[in-house]
């Protein structure tokens, strides 16, 4: 069997890729407190976990929150991998990763760590519209 | 609008702004650059009556700026010297290796990853750099394909020729970038549970333990079939004896 250096890569996977590095790039992991991933390693479907693991283990994501966790789990009972994420907030997802692809897991582990990043900016930004209205009132007088 | 028609070119290629041989003008509306005009409706019946019937194959659109999109699912895959070079030296350290562990591999910078290469050295391992194709070829068809799951994302291999896997997973938890896997000790594939249990073994006191029942069935084999003769030889002593003494007695 020879492989030779030129593979026939087709162009959505190589499309994908692009989508993937650029949404690294992007991630902010802020509100999140703990992550850990679990995973036999001669499982079936262990690719996504193992991969995102590999990009949330990147220099530009962890310098978004020096204080999350990253733990890992290396099991021997070929069960199947996931992901469990503990935000700020108290809540905690499950990311079941058997069925998932990389680009999938990372979508949606941004999408929800966007709005929880919203929400902590309209919260900081409420009491800051308030200050002015009570010193409106003193002139009045 | 007027077009100059008929200038002279020099030896170098330049034009040169002389007079024009000719001069047309054209004092109508502007030229028409942009809106196509159509042919007669009898030459394009014609022509799509006659358009030739391409096979499939050959109407694929093929983009000629990605190399990827050049390659066909038929046509034969091209021969890679150096990839085979790399394989033949891969198969060659994984036969004489007694030991070789694989680890996921975190990002890292080449400071770290040299250190790594700097620690493992002074101690006798080696690191060799396998990408997941050479290796997937190294282990087809031999008694390492079951490690062929692991083969997917970032690795790090650890090899060395005597099985010092304490030693080497000593080295290793220094390193949190790197999380021990799988590993194959005596060509036999521990996973990651068997692969810390065997870190934990004192094999001298396990050999010993091993040497001590290995022994056990034949001495107990030798034990059973002297007992016997032992007991008659005994049984006929204390007879000897009682005879003696009633002889002496009488």
């Amino acid at each position: 069997m020879a492989l030779s250096g030129s593979r026939a890569w087709s162009v959505g996977s190589r499309m994908s890729s692009y989508q993937l590095a650029s949404l690294v790039t992007k991630l902010n992991i802020s509100p999140v407190k703990r992550i850990e991933f679990s995973f036999d390693p001669f499982g079936t479907n262990v690719r996504s976990c193992r991969d995102a693991l590999f990009h949330l283990y990147s220099n530009n994501v962890r310098v978004t929150n020096v204080n999350c966790i990253l733990k890992v789990n290396v099991k021997s009972d070929r069960s199947d991998p996931n992901m469990n994420v503990i935000f700020n907030d108290g809540l905690k997802v499950l990311f079941k990763t058997n069925n998932l692809t990389t680009l999938e897991l990372l979508r949606t582990f941004d999408n929800m760590c966007r709005e929880r990043i919203i929400e902590t900016d309209k919260d900081e930004a409420a009491p800051k519209e308030e200050a002015p209205k009570s010193k409106s009132k003193k002139k009045k007088r | 609008m007027a077009t100059a028609v008929g200038l002279r070119v020099s030896v170098r290629g330049w034009l040169e702004t002389t007079r024009p041989v000719s001069l047309i003008v054209r004092h109508k509306a502007k030229m028409n650059v942009k809106t196509r005009k159509h042919r007669p409706m009898v030459i394009r019946a014609l022509q799509a009556i006659t358009e030739p019937l391409i096979l499939e194959d050959l109407q694929k659109p093929i983009c000629p700026k990605t190399k990827w999109a050049r390659i066909r699912e038929n046509e034969e895959e091209e021969v890679n010297l150096y990839q085979d070079f790399l394989v033949r030296k891969c198969k060659k350290h994984l036969e004489n290796a007694g030991l070789i562990l694989i680890c996921q591999k975190l990002p890292m910078g080449m400071r770290d990853t040299k250190k790594i290469k700097l620690q493992l050295e002074a101690q006798g391992f080696k690191m060799p750099v396998i990408s997941n194709t050479v290796m997937k070829r190294a282990i087809h068809d031999t008694r390492w394909i079951h490690l062929s799951p692991l083969l997917l994302n970032h690795n790090f291999y650890a090899t060395s020729e005597d099985a010092r896997l304490k030693e080497l997973l000593g080295l290793i938890r220094k390193f949190p970038q790197l999380i021990p896997l799988a590993a194959v000790v005596d060509n036999t594939i521990l996973n990651r549970a068997d692969l810390l249990h065997y870190a934990t073994l004192d094999l001298e006191v396990e050999r010993t333990q091993l040497v001590t029942l290995l022994k056990m069935p034949g001495e107990r084999i030798v034990q059973l079939l002297n007992n016997h003769p032992k007991e008659l030889t005994c049984n006929i002593e204390q007879y000897i004896k009682q005879k003696g003494d009633e002889n002496t007695s009488s």
